[in-house]
């Protein structure tokens, strides 16, 4: 134990010698969060789903760290199981959109006639409703299962991607090592390919941070207006639901402990997010 | 000191150290450098990229990038020290002694606004003058840059100007509040031959007729033949000659400036076909 | 105007690498805004292992040219041959496999390469797209093109900004000969370099050219360049050629008041040897097309007679045209 924490103490010191920090606390809070998520319900006493009615509503203490809720939970180990479903659904349906939208993005902005201005006015109505909204809508019409919020996450992101990439599309490909490219005998597929493609992802991949931590939020948010994730599953905004009526009678750590998981989850990738911006600047110049 | 700062010096730059610190690494950018500008006098500072002909500019008109700093040494403008604490009235006086003609003009006026507005802007911040004269004022110095259709220019926006034209505005902007200097940082490069030679003979026409002491900053040695009365030669943050151009040019006392005046002369290495490339 | 003004009179042996006849391109941009006419009427050829200098100001069409020469601009009309092929109308993909032959270099060192590709990366792209080497031998031919520009080994794993801009243009130069080409065209390939950079990529330039007999066309707005690497100039004013001839003839001997001008603007870096007294007012004008010579706005020689037509060339000494009504005498720049 000793031994390990001498060992954690010398990578942290590591870390925060390196030069861009964003990007090492973002990808570090990331990782500790997936990691807690598998590591700490196996070490703990209690399971993630276990009522225990007869331990309702305790206040944090040595037994319950961050003590119980109405069913007897053990908050605790649920908060840090939560991101198993939070991290894994926003990643996949930001994830899928994320591809999705960045390939449609690259048409829309190589093909800039039909394609994109079709393409660019469905990304416009799309983008008018509210995002909370929009996916409550969604979800209520595809069927209250998790299934329907990630598709939903996807759906919502698609044309946040798309839009990006289209305009970097358009930068690039204006750019003079494209013209030399064709000069030198590259096919279209080949330029599209090996030239415009990654010199256009760029944006989408610091877009990708920043959208993990919106979704986190909007799956959250989902829940606790009672959609997508239901209880006993353990998930951040759920828990915040379960503890919202408990907050005026004292019970605070109900909402609380979910709450700040939440943030520092959205906080973190924000923080990746802008680790990547920084990284790619020093990169390109 | 050389015969050409016989004259009084109007600005004066001594023992200038700049340097760059980033993190707890400090990079030196000029070291040791000190030039003189005589009284309506035209000293070209020359150097390749990178050899902080640029900074030392912006040293002088107190605009250096974040991060850089002056360590030390001491720049004069009329006997005046310009690198003290008190930095918003220093700011005044350079905003008003010292006008400044930069590269690429079409990007050193705001494209948001006409000729006509932003020019009104320096007068407002600088001068006081009653609002009818301004327009008034405006003209008169387009007009003075060689600007035939004033009323048209003054109404333009930038992007609707050709570069000579924006480098004419710019100019023009910079004489508005009557400086007594006037740093011109590579003010033709890229600009075609026969406008280049059209702002340059401006330049000389407005010393000529204003008793303005101008400081070209160039690559370009053809312009300090021509043009200059002295030269300063900077190399790595250095300068490592100066003196009058004919003595300079003709007969380089450092090997860096000898190099320098070799390479601008391309004839020689006509149908030098045989040579090895180095 | 229509037949070659230059070239290969009394030359039998000689052959052409580059035929241009009657090249004309304008720039439709959308309605409303008049269309640009960046090139009009242009003739030229050049010889094998020779070099033509085209020099003119931006906004002369020259750098236009350039790309037409390559197919990479469609032309309005006007036809083009390059080692014996004609471009113009040829199927895009005879287009690309002709490419190994014919390469081109851009004035903007760093903008030209791709700022992902690593300088080894960069130089085997053209070897990829048209020849069958692949792995230790690629890898090897890659070396052997970087010394062939002189730039170290070590650079190879190098990013394009890790590198200077002589540096930078040296990887150009080593993907356009990649496929051994046969005619480069050199668009300013030196306008963002200082000086003494300058020198070493002419000089290298010079070098190659002697080496494998290649074909250049230089453009430039720098005559100093032109005088350096060119047999050949023509001199480009609004879309047209106005003078061609040999360079010492065109240069010591210019019969267009546009060249003379352009001449007399040089600034020397000799104290003692003043430019020409008079400027060039005004600037070019890019919208406005009148029927006369194009320059006769500018010009201090103007009479009516200049604005009745398109001057014609006229020989004023062997191989040297020039399009001027008054090509015979000589420029008064006082006024």
């Amino acid at each position: 134990m000793r031994a390990l924490r001498l060992a954690a103490g010398k990578l942290l010191r590591q870390i925060s010698s390196a030069s861009n920090h964003s990007l090492v606390w973002g990808a570090l809070i990331i990782a500790a969060l997936a990691v807690g998520a598998y590591l700490v319900p196996a070490i703990s006493e209690f399971g993630a789903e276990a009522a225990n009615p007869r331990e309702a509503l305790q206040p944090p203490s040595a037994r319950h760290p961050f003590g119980t809720d109405r069913s007897g939970f053990d908050i605790f180990v649920r908060v840090f199981h939560a991101p198993r479903i939070d991290l894994s659904i926003v990643v996949l349906g930001v994830g899928i959109g994320a591809v999705l939208g960045s390939l449609l993005g690259v048409l829309a902005g190589f093909s800039r006639r039909f394609m994109g201005e079709v393409s660019m006015r469905l990304a416009d109505i799309v983008q008018a409703f509210p995002l909370l909204i929009l996916a409550i809508a969604l979800v209520s019409l595809g069927g209250n299962s998790l299934t329907t919020v990630w598709l939903v996450l996807a759906f919502v992101n698609v044309p946040v991607f798309m839009r990006l990439t289209r305009s970097r599309v358009l930068t690039v490909r204006e750019q003079r090592y494209i013209q030399a490219s064709v000069a030198l005998g590259n096919s279209t597929p080949r330029l599209v390919f090996r030239h415009i493609l990654p010199n256009s992802l760029g944006p989408a991949v610091v877009q990708f941070g920043v959208s993990m931590g919106y979704g986190i939020l909007t799956l959250a948010g989902l829940a606790f207006l009672g959609v997508g994730v239901q209880l006993p599953t353990p998930e951040w905004g759920s828990m915040i639901l379960g503890g919202s009526n408990y907050i005026t009678t004292g019970q605070w750590w109900i909402s609380l402990f979910p709450g700040v998981f939440l943030a520092i989850a959205v906080f973190a990738f924000n923080l990746l997010s802008e680790g990547i911006e920084q990284a790619r600047e020093v990169h390109a110049r | 000191m050389t015969p050409s700062d016989a004259r009084h010096p109007i600005l004066t730059v001594e023992n200038l150290f700049v340097e760059l610190s980033r993190k707890k690494a400090v990079t030196p950018i000029l070291q040791d450098v000190s030039l003189s500008l005589p009284e309506a006098g035209m000293l070209g500072l020359v150097g390749e990229t990178g050899s902080g002909k640029t900074m030392t500019a912006r040293a002088i008109i107190g605009l250096l990038p974040p991060g850089v700093h002056v360590k030390s040494g001491s720049i004069t403008l009329d006997g005046s020290e310009l690198l003290v604490d008190n930095s918003t009235a220093m700011r005044e006086v350079r905003g008003v002694q010292i006008g400044m003609v930069f590269q690429n003009p079409r990007t050193a006026l705001y494209p948001m606004s006409s000729v006509e507005a932003q020019m009104k802007r320096v007068l407002r911040a600088h001068l006081n003058l009653a609002r009818p004269n301004r327009a008034t004022r405006i003209h008169e110095y387009l007009r003075l840059v060689g600007i035939d259709d004033v009323r048209r220019v003054a109404r333009s926006y930038p992007h609707e100007l050709s570069g000579g034209m924006a480098q004419r505005v710019v100019i023009a902007t910079s004489l508005l509040c009557e400086p007594t200097v006037l740093i011109a940082d590579e003010p033709t490069t890229g600009l075609d031959a026969t406008i280049q030679r059209q702002i340059l003979e401006l330049i000389a026409d407005l010393q000529a007729r204003f008793s303005l002491s101008v400081l070209i900053i160039t690559h370009d040695l053809g312009i300090v033949a021509q043009y200059c009365d002295s030269v300063s030669v900077m190399n790595e943050g250095r300068v490592v000659e100066h003196g009058p151009k004919r003595q300079v040019l003709k007969s380089p006392a450092h090997e860096y400036s000898e190099r320098l005046i070799a390479a601008s002369d391309l004839r020689r290495i006509r149908r030098a076909k045989t040579s090895e490339p180095q | 105007m229509s037949s070659l003004p230059m070239g290969n009179t009394g030359q039998e042996g000689a052959s052409i690498a580059i035929a241009v006849e009657g090249l004309t391109k304008t720039f439709h941009t959308r309605r409303g805004i008049p269309n640009v006419v960046a090139v009009e009427d242009v003739s030229f050829s050049v010889e094998t292992g020779s070099t033509l200098g085209i020099v003119g100001e931006s906004g002369s069409g020259k750098s236009t040219v350039a790309r037409c020469l390559l197919g990479l601009t469609p032309v309005d009309s006007g036809a083009i041959e390059v080692l014996g092929r004609s471009l113009v109308g040829a199927p895009a993909k005879q287009l690309r496999s002709w490419r190994s032959e014919m390469q081109i270099v851009f004035q903007e060192p760093y903008e030209s390469l791709d700022p992902r590709y690593r300088v080894h990366q960069a130089v085997a792209e053209p070897l990829l797209l048209h020849t069958d080497l692949r792995g230790d031998v690629l890898g090897r031919k890659v070396l052997d093109l970087l010394e062939h520009v002189s730039l170290q080994p070590e650079l190879a794993r190098r990013y394009p900004h890790e590198l200077s801009g002589g540096q930078q243009q040296r990887v150009n130069i080593a993907r356009a000969l990649a496929t051994s080409p046969k005619v480069l065209v050199l668009d300013e390939p030196t306008a963002s370099l200082d000086v003494s950079v300058q020198e070493g990529v002419l000089r290298l330039l010079l070098a190659l050219q002697e080496e494998f007999g290649l074909t250049y066309v230089l453009i430039s707005h720098d005559l100093t360049a032109i005088r350096a690497v060119c047999e050949q100039v023509a001199v480009m004013y609004a879309g047209r050629f106005v003078e061609i001839g040999p360079v010492d003839e065109v240069l010591s001997n210019p019969r267009h008041p546009y060249t003379e001008f352009l001449i007399g603007a040089e600034l020397s870096v000799d104290p003692d040897v003043s430019p020409l007294a008079g400027i060039v007012r005004g600037e070019v004008a890019t919208s406005e097309r009148p029927p006369g010579c194009l320059f006769a706005p500018r010009c201090p020689m103007r009479v009516d007679q200049c604005e009745e037509g398109r001057p014609l060339f006229e020989s004023v000494a062997p191989d040297h045209v020039a399009a001027c009504l008054f090509a015979d005498r000589s420029v008064d720049w006082s006024d």
